[in-house]
């Protein structure tokens, strides 16, 4: 039985969309899938296995899975996320390769988009070529015969596209429904001497369903994976006829891959050159003429730095009228629930952990979106690959490159997504260090931490006529992990002694208008991301720490409180108080016992015992505490301190948000009794360590996924603590001298 | 094909490394004289004997650089425009 008849027996056909970065590959995706679609689990590059089912297909064709490709200049991997592609494609993979491919070709670039098509043709599936953008590709003059085309391609399907505008989608559907599966198709893609070693090579393999591609990919790459299978499964004999078959093509063995590129790029540019026609214009293109402003020498740098302080502006200060809102009605909500239940564990269950914990995270929800709203932008614009032109020399200089930007500005988002778009970069030493680096830069989840301090004990003054303070501060924070992540990578890379210079080779796309489909999509998985987390992990944490910190109520205490209620009550029966004097000591009393109990809670137990160590940070218990139950995720320690806050002395009347209660918090115990627990030295020391710290289980996850071990995820905890700590202790005794 | 008809009819001595080229100046490549995976990736983004190949701008601290071929538009360090031997349109004085 072929390959072929089993996909013919089956009711659903797997179609890959395959295309060189920047093609319109998400746009055509959309547009043959409608809006739904199995979702990536985190947003930024196409790096996850993102499929849909097609769309409009005629009834009488099965139903067919398009799944999404990364980006891919050839079948010839040169990084982890071409690895991806290239297995997704050929094998070996978990997932069937596909039964058909719909490869996208720029119109504008249309050689280097042939090159992957001929390499596509050897897979020995059906191919669909579809020319992307042929009406970009006409302003600038160029017309492209897909009739021609379509032959020199050895009546492979052509169809053309303006896929951002739906054009051609339709005639793409009627190819997709006229999909020949019976016919294997034979392009001859390789020159005969290729071929015929080809046929060498799977002359003595016993298994005859192997394509085109999978002789081509061992005969050509060296020391793969695919390689040691081969040699494996076909023993002496196999590692022979393949090294016969290297030597037969006539160049030493480091230049086999030459053969392959060689004979291909001739081959694209000859089919180009026959189909496509092109006047030569000498006005310069809507894109060069932006850039000579954006990649100016002196412009562009302080063009790129003022984007990004605007951006860390705009969070700070666009979002606050939304977030008062949302912060006004978790108070009112918080004051309902508590109205309508009795006092008692399900009460503060509900007001305290509850309310006061999640809803304290939830109010981050619109500076998450604005930070995304902008990483979007700048993303789908064409802008960041040339922020990476603008800064890899800088990068270079530290071990890392250009290509480290694109992580690392995402990282700004979430390490996660940051840590996977590494996949792009080829040098595996430039990777790991990037990888090592990234969860350095402050990530939304951080964002919190530094809103509620900053707004509690950072005041709003105006520096320079026209920064305020808190955004400067916060502006600071932001560097502070890049620039920590500079030096870090600087001094690795000096103590490696690096000699040799990694490669910085990039396609600048563009400029293109941002979809504002596929930007919403893109915002809203990330808040939704963000929403489920709250509704999770920190609902988890949050009900945990609420226990710790509410139980066990020693009766002890209670007894104490109400002996003491009950004298007040003596003395104002007998005249002796007045009813406001009785008031005012009886509220002083209730909180006097809320504290009490916090301190004798079990949370209150531990914290006191660590306090000693963070004493030092200028941290109180409570902050300790917080602090360390926010290592599976830093966003807790928000929810932590609006649980403590909320059970203990701080609540009284008019402070009903927790910037205030932590504005009145005072130390319950050891030398500054009494003194109140934060400063703008212990904010500081509070926000360095966050920005520092490694405190996200998820991160750690994917580092030890994306390195294949546990060794670089527990190193890169191991040094962001340690160097957490010794920064909050700094940036406390130094600040707290200067009188912070 | 067209670099063959390129090569034979003007003096090959003329060749150059890109990196020796100056903003604005276009040229014909003629040959990647590297081995390894670079200069496969380069062949593959078009940076391949025979096309045209125009050396746009530095980037500000003068490395990398930028180059458009066709439409296409890209950039790569010094070290890797050294592997490209470039024809220019008019000869390159040091």
């Amino acid at each position: 039985m072929t390959d072929s008849s089993v996909a013919a027996a089956r009711t659903s056909l797997t179609i890959a969309l395959c295309g060189n970065p920047n093609s319109g590959k998400t746009t055509v995706f959309n547009a043959l899938t409608g809006s739904q679609r199995k979702v990536a689990n985190y947003p930024g590059v196409t790096v996850e296995r993102v499929s849909g089912t097609i769309t409009g297909l005629a009834g009488t064709s099965p139903q067919m899975t398009l799944v999404d490709i990364p980006g891919t200049y050839s079948l010839a991997a040169a990084s982890p996320d071409e690895a991806i592609a290239t297995a997704a494609i050929v094998g070996p993979s978990d997932e069937p390769t596909p039964d058909a491919i719909i490869a996208v070709v720029d119109a504008t670039t249309l050689e280097r988009g042939l090159y992957l098509v001929n390499h596509l043709l050897t897979v020995g599936r059906p191919v669909i070529v579809a020319i992307n953008m042929t009406d970009l590709a006409a302003e600038r003059g160029i017309d492209i015969d897909t009739k021609r085309l379509s032959q020199e391609l050895g009546e492979t399907p052509v169809v053309a596209l303006v896929a951002s505008r739906g054009r051609g989608i339709d005639e793409l559907r009627r190819e997709l429904d006229r999909l020949d599966r019976e016919t294997s198709t034979s392009n001859a893609v390789y020159s005969e001497s290729i071929a015929s070693q080809i046929e060498s090579l799977r002359a003595i393999d016993s298994d005859t369903s192997r394509s085109d591609a999978y002789y081509a990919r061992l005969l050509f790459d060296h020391d793969t994976s695919a390689e040691a299978a081969w040699r494996k499964r076909t023993g002496a004999s196999g590692a022979e006829a393949l090294e016969q078959a290297r030597g037969a093509l006539g160049r030493s063995p480091e230049l086999i891959g030459r053969v392959e590129s060689d004979h291909l790029a001739q081959r694209s540019a000859a089919i180009a050159a026959t189909v496509s026609r092109t006047d030569e214009r000498t006005g310069h293109s809507w894109t060069a003429r932006v850039d000579r402003v954006l990649l100016h020498p002196v412009a562009g740098p302080v063009l790129l730095l003022l984007i990004m302080a605007s951006t860390f502006q705009a969070i700070f200060a666009w979002a606050e009228p939304l977030m008062t809102v949302i912060d006004n009605g978790f108070g009112a909500l918080g004051d309902f629930v508590g109205g309508l239940l009795p006092p008692g564990p399900i009460q503060s269950l509900l007001v305290d952990g509850v309310i006061g914990g999640v809803g304290s995270v939830i109010i981050f929800l619109p500076q998450i979106i604005i930070l995304f709203v902008i990483l979007s932008v700048l993303e789908a614009s064409g802008y960041l690959p040339r922020a990476a032109f603008l800064v890899d020399r800088l990068f270079s200089w530290c071990g890392l490159s250009g290509k480290s930007l694109i992580p690392l500005l995402t990282s700004y988002a979430c390490a996660i997504p940051g840590i996977m778009a590494t996949r792009t970069i080829e040098d595996r030493r430039v990777r790991l260090l990037t990888i090592m680096v990234a969860p350095l830069m402050s990530c939304a989840a951080r964002l919190p931490v530094y809103t509620i301090m900053i707004a509690a004990f950072i005041p709003p003054t105006t520096v320079a006529g026209i920064f305020n303070l808190q955004g400067l501060t916060l502006l600071t924070l932001y560097l502070l992990g890049l620039v920590v992540a500079v030096a870090i990578a600087f001094i690795v890379s000096r103590l490696r002694g690096e000699t040799k210079q990694s490669s910085f080779l990039m396609e600048i796309p563009p400029y293109r208008r941002p979809q504002i489909g596929q930007l919403a999509r893109r915002v809203a998985g990330q808040a939704r991301l963000f929403l489920v987390n709250a509704g999770t992990v920190i609902f988890a944490m949050t009900v945990i720490i609420w226990a710790l910190a509410y139980y066990p109520q020693s009766s002890d205490i209670r007894q104490s409180f109400a002996e003491e209620r009950e004298s007040l009550a003596v003395l104002h029966d007998s005249g002796k108080l007045t009813e406001t004097e009785l008031t005012s000591r009886v509220e002083v009393l209730d909180q006097e016992e809320a504290g009490a109990l916090l301190r004798d809670s079990y949370f209150g137990r531990v914290g006191r015992a660590l306090e000693p160590v963070f004493r030092p940070l200028g941290w109180d218990w409570k902050i300790t505490m917080a602090a360390l139950a926010s290592f599976p995720a830093r966003e807790v320690i928000i929810a932590t301190l609006g649980t403590i806050y909320n059970l203990g002395p701080e609540t009284d009347e008019t402070s009903t948000s927790l910037v205030e209660r932590m504005r009145n918090a005072t130390w319950d115990s050891g030398p500054r009794l009494g003194e109140p627990v934060f400063s703008p030295a212990v904010a500081l020391s509070i926000m360095v360590f966050f920005a520092l710290c490694c405190q996200c289980g998820a991160t750690v996850a994917t580092i030890r996924q994306e390195t294949g071990g546990w060794g670089w995820a527990g190193l890169a905890f191991g040094y962001m603590t340690a160097m957490a700590y010794v920064g909050a202790l700094v940036v406390y005794q130094v600040g707290s001298r200067l009188g912070w | 094909m067209v670099v063959t008809l390129d090569t034979a009819n003007r003096n090959l001595g003329a060749a150059v490394r890109l990196d020796q080229l100056k903003p604005g100046d276009a040229g014909v490549v003629v040959e990647v004289t590297t081995t390894d995976l670079r200069a496969r990736r380069l062949i593959e983004l078009g940076l391949a004997p025979g096309r045209r190949i125009r050396f746009v701008q530095r980037a500000p601290l003068l490395d990398p650089i930028l180059v458009q071929v066709g439409e296409g538009v890209y950039s790569l360090r010094r070290d890797d425009a050294a592997y490209l031997m470039v024809l220019p349109d008019s000869p390159v004085h040091d």
